[in-house]
């Protein structure tokens, strides 16, 4: 038996002998448990006179949402690499460089780039409005497991996105490569990570604010 | 949820502005079927400059002063590649610059995407080739 089960049948009992929240957690405490373990431990069951105590909902992992929010990831993470790479092959044009020519194979790429903003833009687009609004109708979603994981995720690459670029943009500096044209290319990346990171670090905090 | 829609509409005018962009740059179906006939005409001319250097060994090395006709090829250099615009049946024109250089023109529709750019002379749509003896 896990540790955390133990506890969770603890508390259980001890509920359903009728002792008071206070008892309980001066006897975990004791016992050597953390405050924030207790406090989850007693709040997994609702306050109030019934009895057996009442469970309150948890965080539910549901092969549906893993569906939806792993699909909803990586058509997020397709349209910040083709939008990047479009953007930057865009760049390579109007900033012209007199080391690299341009040729039809950045157009072949671009093509390519095109086709999939195309295709996962409007699916993410979709699929970001239907999770906002399950989440509104139904509270108990946004203490997901996978939403949040998901989110993390995201928040965790756009973060090394960000922290390369800027690693990069110093490199380049020191280097005497600061050109530019590498400007335009270092700001188009801060800006998609960027935007992806504010956006999912707003969502991400009221998940915390609200639990 | 406070930040539900003003990054959304923001992030989708960026991709569709950048997908317009690129469209606009890289052109449609059209140009890419230009882009298509332009690698079959480099082809050929790639493969006409190793008929010319063939020819001008068999000529004890000395670059030939026009291209003999496919029928006429000599037999070491048999069989001749193709000599004319698949497209336009324009025919390839060779011409000889001097003892050691020659260039090959091809009616290119975008000659400034070849992937050759110092050997294209892009005004004219013709590839500079050295002959070293």
């Amino acid at each position: 038996m896990k540790s955390s089960d133990q506890l969770a049948s603890f508390v259980y009992d001890a509920l359903n002998a009728g002792r008071s929240r206070d008892d309980i957690s001066a006897a975990l405490e004791q016992a050597g448990w953390s405050t924030p373990e207790i406090r989850d431990a007693l709040g997994n069951w609702a306050e109030g006179e019934f009895s057996p105590p009442v469970p309150r909902p948890r965080p539910f992992v549901s092969a549906r949402e893993a569906f939806l929010y792993g699909l909803m990831f990586v058509a997020l993470a397709m349209t910040a690499w083709h939008l990047s790479t479009l953007l930057m092959h865009l760049i390579d044009q109007w900033i012209p460089d007199l080391d690299e020519k341009y040729s039809y194979y950045s157009k072949r790429d671009m093509r390519f780039s095109i086709a999939s903003l195309i295709v996962f833009f409007p699916l993410f687009a979709m699929l970001n409005v239907r999770a906002n609004r399950s989440i509104k109708a139904n509270a108990g979603r946004r203490r997901s497991d996978v939403r949040k994981w998901f989110g993390y995720i995201t928040l965790f690459l756009a973060a090394i996105a960000l922290l390369g670029d800027l690693i990069y943009v110093i490199y380049a500096l020191l280097n005497g490569d600061l050109t530019a044209r590498f400007i335009a290319k270092a700001a188009v990346v801060a800006g998609v990570a960027g935007l992806i990171f504010f956006y999912f670090r707003a969502d991400m905090t009221e998940d915390a604010n609200e639990s | 949820m406070k930040a539900e829609s003003g990054p959304p509409i923001v992030i989708g005018i960026i991709v569709l502005a950048t997908i317009a962009a690129g469209i606009w740059s890289v052109g449609g179906p059209a140009t890419g079927k230009q882009e298509k006939r332009d690698k079959a005409r480099m082809s050929d001319v790639r493969n006409l400059s190793g008929h010319v250097i063939c020819l001008a060994y068999a000529n004890d090395k000395v670059l030939p002063d026009a291209l003999p006709s496919e029928q006429d090829t000599i037999a070491d250099c048999a069989p001749a590649p193709r000599m004319a615009d698949p497209f336009t049946q324009a025919p390839y024109v060779y011409e000889k610059i001097s003892d050691t250089a020659y260039r090959i023109c091809a009616g290119f529709e975008h000659p400034e995407l070849i992937a050759y750019p110092k050997q294209m002379d892009v005004d004219a749509g013709c590839m500079n080739y050295q002959y070293k003896r």
